[in-house]
């Protein structure tokens, strides 16, 4: 009678799912910064509401045709938006405003609109022209959004792990007998994917905090030139996080 | 002479803004800070300090001539 040694090898494969950026934090993140940007056009609203104003998905076109709004630049950068002074066909001066968090809404796949917070014109094809010459080009990681769209629809980031296993049967006529098994190590990707999301989870952390400081320092921008219209002479110190400004007018 | 006018105002990065008035009197304090903080402050809270209180004192100086 003779017997053979055979070897069989097959991949064993696992779910792992990463629990450090769960869909639940996604959507605190997307309401967290949609109510920042929020803030912040209210805030800059005040000072373009007798401007023209139009508005292109997360980008604004502000005609100040009589150069009113002689504050609206230190007053936008100090809210953390972008303000570029642009040329174009449209009387007095020009700016387009848009902000970074609409690009980090955009990756994780959320669209911000501009035109739900600021009262806005109706886009001629003149405006729409100098707005789609003037748009900023938004960058987003594919990669990224495939974690995000993966994790939004399993409610955590879900990827597998593999191994090898190998197993020994000596076999003969109608018989099979298992001689050893081995184990190769586990194949995944979930350690990389895990750093990737702390990463995003942490930058998405320091986003949230800068944007705070940067609605404070509007606000006291704001208020700063408000203040020097009034006639006060005005000081503004840094306390830690706080701000304080110290306004005096002699009579 | 009168006395300068001043107000300090704190803001903290939750956006609260605390506002305090020096030098004013009566209802010029609430005028002053309605016009800083006009659509800035959507919530309000008021501590009235002792000053709001005195009311600003003026002097009629007209000179009357009587007549005899």
């Amino acid at each position: 009678m003779s017997c053979e040694r055979r070897v069989y090898t097959f991949e064993e494969v696992e779910e792992v799912r990463i629990e450090c950026c769960n869909k639940q934090e996604l959507e605190g993140l997307e309401k967290t910064i949609s109510s920042a940007l929020e803030q912040k056009l209210e805030k800059l609203n005040i000072l373009i509401k007798n401007c023209n104003v139009y508005c292109f998905g997360g980008v604004l076109l502000v005609n100040d045709r009589y150069n009113i709004c002689r504050d609206i630049v230190s007053v936008t950068e100090a809210l953390g938006m972008t303000i570029n002074p642009i040329e174009c066909s449209l009387r007095g001066k020009n700016y387009i405003i848009t902000d970074e968090l609409v690009t980090f809404l955009l990756q994780i796949g959320v669209t911000y609109d501009f035109g739900k917070t600021v009262a806005n014109q109706e886009l001629d094809d003149t405006v729409r022209q100098i707005l789609l010459k003037n748009a900023p080009k938004r960058e987003v990681s594919k990669s990224i959004l495939d974690m995000v769209v993966n994790i939004k629809s399993n409610g955590e980031y879900v990827t597998t792990r593999t191994r090898t296993i190998s197993e020994e049967y000596e076999e003969g006529y109608g018989s099979s007998v298992f001689i050893s098994r081995s184990e190769g190590a586990w194949v995944s990707d979930a350690e990389q994917v895990r750093d990737r999301l702390i990463q995003l989870s942490k930058g998405a952390q320091d986003t949230v905090n800068k944007t705070n400081a940067q609605l404070r320092d509007g606000t006291a921008k704001l208020i700063y030139a408000r203040a020097r219209q009034m006639g006060y002479a005005v000081q503004e110190v840094k306390k830690g996080t706080q701000t304080q400004l110290v306004l005096v007018r002699c009579e | 002479m009168m006395a300068d006018k001043k107000i300090v105002i704190d803001i903290d990065d939750k956006g609260a803004i605390k506002a305090e008035t020096f030098g004013m009197q009566g209802t010029e304090c609430l005028g002053e800070l309605d016009k800083l903080l006009k659509d800035l402050a959507l919530q309000t809270e008021t501590v009235k300090k002792a000053e709001f209180f005195k009311e600003g004192t003026t002097v009629d100086n007209t000179i009357k001539v009587k007549k005899v």
